[in-house]
């Protein structure tokens, strides 16, 4: 049976300063991207990126980032990162950098649709507003 | 030879699978589950129904200077789970397998306890 | 050569659901793709922050109409692994009695309507009169044709009682009548084979970098299949995934196909093995924690993380839908292909907007 509950204290918690070099290691051994969880704590996103290895076991990187701090996008390693670090960027106001294809917050959501819809704690500058 | 002529062949002697609709109309499941029917007289307004209720489709109110309590369910907002009449402790509410009838205002029920 | 770009979709008779594609053609060649999604997203991860946890399951449901039941059956196992539920023999094997009828009649559903793609109207009626039998049986089991809401927390709703498994082994005959007439004329038929053969290659190493699933995955030689992961009890009833090597539209079609037989083996399977006892144990705990889990959907591998904290309100459902990680496939399927060709290859990939989007 699946290990449904995820153990907190068995991820590894990574600066964003040091994402794309893990990221990079973890694509050299064959592991493929598989989604990203982006959790709104307070004053910071919680980031989980999972991944699948070729063994088909789940590896887990955990970022922590205040809310108007920038994250490097990992889609120029893993391409089909994308799409997820795009509805990021849109539901949660993430500042990601360097989007392989970026769709400018429009990929789900209109002009006229809230922006923003799933953050719950409004960042202290209150300058994001999903890219306006 | 095409290898579908004879599923073709057969098709064209098996006669339709489609029914004349309105003038055959297919029986339904006995254990379908299509309408909600809700029966006052049995109903003790508990409250289960509408806590339960994922589309919000049955609302209670209160009325706390007249000690009644109302019951408000709205069939367009119903997804016919059929939770309710599972969980209500007094068998008030059941699921018929009969459709609605079709109708071009929306009808929402009410109905007061005592 | 000049280069034109014209949108595909989103409104095209061959798409079920709207997406759009911008293709960049030279002459008849393709020679780029931007997918571009957005017509239907319904905020539904939002809603089920919103929502009590065991009201989420129908919401999930809701997710996708032809894959409902593995997506609320992928709740349930979770909020179940998550709060530490033990739930029944005899509701597991249910579960996967439906959940593999929900694969069938979804892969019935696909087969049509590749066929219609490219323009094979008999072989499309004849597909969808054999998905009727499923739809039947699954009304007559779970009381409802597209949207079974029969999985709760803790087991299921409805029974398959002793009246009803005859009926039910009845209807599997039937279909298991009709699916030998068609497997033919998909396997061999010229003119399936020349739509198909060839088309839409997706290269065994892409295809596993760019995070494809499902049968997608498997078209081009990765046996990899969520369902050995093991839950409900598919690990009790041994399978193979189902692999094809050939990489191309055809290939990925032959496994659906294969997947299908395999489906019926499972649930006559499931029937056989099925135990006597309680349908359904109550749970009266509140999901704490974090929780992720991977199922087996007709289109590929569902990924649901939730965070609970205690309350009867979840922080977060993360719910990543099979489609969603095979669209960037096409940007590789489609470069190079011609114009003629596009609407056979995107429907390989099985697109579901409605999951992707949520």
């Amino acid at each position: 049976m699946q290990q449904v509950r995820v153990d907190r204290g068995a991820d590894a918690f990574i600066s964003p300063g040091a994402l794309l070099k893990e990221v990079e290691l973890l694509a050299s051994e064959g592991v493929r991207f598989t989604t990203m969880v982006c959790l709104d704590v307070d004053q910071e996103f919680e980031i989980i990126y999972l991944f699948q290895r070729l063994t088909l076991d789940m590896v887990r990187i955990r970022v922590r980032i205040s809310k108007d701090e920038e994250l490097p996008s990992i889609s120029s390693i893993l391409l089909d990162a994308v799409l997820m670090e795009n509805e990021i960027k849109e539901f949660f106001g993430v500042r990601i950098t360097n989007l392989a294809i970026d769709f400018q917050c429009r990929m789900l959501l209109s002009a006229k649709s809230p922006q923003t819809p799933l953050l719950k704690v409004r960042p202290q500058s209150q300058s994001l507003g999903g890219g306006e | 030879m095409p290898v579908m002529s004879t599923n073709l062949i057969k098709n064209f002697f098996s006669g339709p699978a489609t029914r004349p609709y309105p003038v055959v109309k297919r029986e339904p499941f006995p254990r379908a589950r299509v309408r909600l029917v809700y029966d006052p007289d049995k109903c003790t307004y508990c409250g289960i129904c509408a806590n339960i209720c994922p589309a919000a489709a049955i609302t209670m109110e209160e009325d706390r200077e007249n000690l009644r309590i109302s019951r408000h369910y709205d069939s367009f907002a119903c997804i016919s789970c059929g939770r309710c009449a599972e969980l209500c402790p007094q068998a008030a509410l059941l699921m018929a397998v009969r459709t609605h009838e079709p109708s071009d205002a929306k009808v929402v029920e009410h109905s007061t306890s005592r | 050569m000049a280069r034109v770009t014209f949108p595909f979709g989103p409104q095209h008779p061959v798409l079920p659901e709207a997406i759009q594609l911008q293709l960049t053609c030279e002459d008849e060649r393709v020679v780029e793709v931007l997918p571009v999604i957005g017509y239907m997203h319904r905020g539904i991860e939002k809603a089920a922050e919103a929502n009590l946890f065991p009201n989420n399951i129908f919401l999930c449901e809701r997710i996708c109409g032809i894959c409902s039941f593995i997506h609320a059956l992928c709740y349930c196992e979770l909020m179940e692994g998550m709060m530490d539920v033990e739930v029944p023999p005899r509701a597991k094997h249910l579960r996967v009695v439906w959940s593999e009828l929900s694969r069938i009649h979804s892969h019935m559903l696909w087969l049509g309507l590749l066929a219609d793609s490219f323009g094979f109207e008999s072989l499309f009626m004849q597909c969808w009169r054999a998905r009727e039998i499923i739809l039947d049986t699954l009304e007559m089991t779970t009381g409802q044709r597209v949207i079974q809401s029969s999985c709760v927390i803790g087991g299921v709703r409805r029974d398959i009682n002793e009246d009803q498994e005859p009926d039910v082994r009845r209807k599997m005959d039937a279909f298991r009548k009709e699916i030998n007439a068609i497997y033919p004329v998909f396997a061999k038929d010229y003119t399936v084979k020349s739509r198909t053969v060839g088309k839409g290659i997706l290269p065994k190493e892409q295809a596993w970098s760019l995070g494809t699933v499902g049968p997608t995955l498997r078209g081009s030689g990765w046996d990899y299949d969520a369902r050995t992961l093991g839950y409900a009890v598919y690990d009790d009833l041994g399978f193979e995934p189902i692999v094809e090597d050939g990489c191309d539209s055809y290939a990925r079609m032959m496994v659906r196909l294969h997947e299908v037989v395999q489906s019926l083996e499972l649930v006559i399977q499931a029937l056989d093995r099925m135990p006597k006892g309680d349908l359904a144990v109550t749970v009266k705990t509140f999901p704490e924690g974090e929780g992720l889990i991977r199922v087996e959907q007709p289109r590929g591998e569902l990924v649901e993380y939730a965070r609970g904290n205690g309350t009867a309100y979840l922080e977060r459902l993360k719910i990543r839908t099979p489609t969603f990680s095979n669209i960037p496939a096409l940007l590789v399927m489609l470069p190079g292909c011609e114009l003629a060709d596009v609407p056979v290859i995107t429907m390989s990939i099985d697109p579901c907007i409605a999951c992707t989007e949520r």
